[in-house]
């Protein structure tokens, strides 16, 4: 069986993995001007107390370390240190995994930073060998946890026009491999963890194109394409599933965020669109199922009498699995309608009410009674609030 | 003529860079599918995504440096008042790029 394991995961080594999207929020945000090459960190607070204008520092992406002299300045409100290094590599740098880059202070804390500008790198993990966990009611005596993880990402460049963006200029490959299971003692028990995983996706650049609307913007914009594949299988059993997705994003600038009521225009992002399709196979304990799976969702924004904020969503599912329960229809509808609130207009919106349900008839009737609400106490005078 | 010579080998810096940035503001949220119509427009980073704030930042990084200045880095600045739901007028927020461009150095 070991031998098996081996030789199973000689072969699967030389396919690379996959990186899960980047949540920075709360974190230092680290990026690469697009044409100058150099760095920044944003901090979404106050400078960590270590830092210190003119301060030489090393800034460590995976296993590459540069030099680099600090700058704090303040950009859009926004403290943030400008570093002065040598020329960032990005190629695929060894060791690099999502969490990988710090800025290390002569003296003091590392700062930990999260990468906001899509950096290359090549992850390895293990294989490292543990005696298995016994919470999981088995009999733990002798049983062995194996864990292995091998990735890549790599931005690759397809069109080589300097006047675009780097995101329409790129297209983005992920794939990976991750194995966690045990040798387990009993075939009988399932107790155990078995999860190994091969996944890969490839993302078109973004494109922006279409007849120009009469706003003078493309029909579509930042359109983007993507395969997203991934197949599991438990290593002591015939259990094993297999997802193939083709996703298609973007933007339709034709609607802009609208103002109604309003004495100001509020703007940001217009009507964005998500579709994706594919297929679902699943075998367990020789049961076969599988099928196709597809959803569309639109997003919208617009702004009600100078201080709402409403955020549509509008979502259709499809679940054409074999196996779905009696109580899972094959579509599905969801409607939800968000009101934020702001005080002035320039403070923070705050939600302030939800309406969801699964047609689109009730939900607009509570937002148009919200703001019939909304409407009667200003017409009485009442100041605008919750 | 010899008025006009001169003003061209040394244009005001900051009115050129108030330009710069304006039009270059304009071409960013362009960029990202938002239509700006005047200075006074509110702009919603809230609604923002990430990688929205990553191609405004790179789209105005790339178009200043074309008309031969130079920012920070701006996508960490623009992604941290997504988070923190920063409305900025389109006026204050040319203003404020102005405030960090420099002269591109050769």
């Amino acid at each position: 069986m070991k031998r098996r394991w081996l030789v199973l995961i000689l072969l699967l080594a030389a396919i690379p993995f996959t990186v899960e999207a980047q949540d920075c929020s709360g974190k230092p945000r680290f990026s690469i001007n697009a044409v100058t090459g150099k760095s920044a960190v944003a901090f979404p607070g106050d400078v960590p107390a270590s830092l210190h204008e003119g301060d030489k520092m090393t800034l460590a992406i995976g296993g590459q370390t540069y030099p680099a002299t600090v700058h704090l300045t303040e950009v859009f409100g926004v403290k943030i240190a400008e570093l002065t290094t040598d020329p960032i590599n990005n190629g695929v740098s060894s060791g690099f995994s999502s969490g990988d880059i710090t800025l290390k202070p002569a003296s003091g804390n590392v700062i930990e930073l999260c990468p906001l500008t899509p950096l290359n790198y090549s992850m390895h993990a293990g294989p490292t060998i543990t005696p298995a966990n016994d919470n999981a009611a088995g009999d733990p005596t002798g049983v062995m946890r194996f864990q292995y993880q091998k990735g890549l990402v790599r931005s690759i460049e397809v069109n080589h026009d300097p006047t675009l963006i780097p995101a329409m200029r790129n297209v983005r490959e992920e794939l990976s491999i991750s194995i966690d299971t045990t040798d387990r003692q009993t075939t009988t028990d399932k107790k155990f963890v078995d999860d190994n995983r091969i996944a890969g996706a490839i993302h078109s650049p973004e494109y922006t194109f279409g007849p120009a609307m009469t706003n003078g913007l493309p029909f579509f914009n930042r359109v983007r394409a993507g395969i997203e594949g991934q197949i599991a299988r438990a290593m002591h059993s015939e259990n094993r599933n297999r997802d193939f997705t083709i996703v298609v994003d973007g933007w339709l600038p034709f609607l802009q965020s609208i103002n109604l009521l309003s004495a100001g225009r509020t703007v940001t992002l217009p009507l964005a669109f998500h579709l994706s399709a594919g297929h679902r196979h699943q075998d367990v304990d020789g049961n076969e199922s599988g099928g196709r799976v597809a959803d569309a969702s639109l997003i919208y924004h617009f702004y009600v009498f100078d201080h709402y904020a409403v955020d549509l969503t509008a979502k259709t599912l499809l679940n054409d699995v074999s196996d779905r329960p009696a109580s899972t229809p094959r579509t599905q509808h969801s409607y939800k309608a968000q009101v934020s609130y702001k005080q002035d207009a320039l403070s923070k919106f705050s939600v302030v009410a939800s309406f969801e349900n699964g047609h689109s008839g009730p939900v607009f009737t509570k937002l148009k009674q919200f703001f019939l609400g909304v409407g009667a106490q200003q017409l009485l005078g009442i100041p605008a609030g919750k | 003529m010899t008025a006009t010579m001169l003003t061209f080998a040394s244009p005001p810096q900051s009115d050129s860079a108030g330009k710069v940035a304006e039009a270059c503001s304009k071409k960013g949220f362009a960029t990202i599918g938002i239509n700006i119509q005047g200075p006074d427009d509110v702009i919603d980073f809230g609604r923002f995504d990430t990688q929205s704030c990553i191609d405004l930042a790179n789209a105005i990084e790339i178009c200043v440096d074309s008309k031969g200045f130079e920012v920070p880095s701006l996508a960490g600045a623009f992604d941290v008042m997504r988070e923190k739901g920063i409305q900025i007028t389109f006026a204050n927020f040319v203003k404020a790029l102005t405030s960090v461009m420099k002269p591109k150095v050769p």
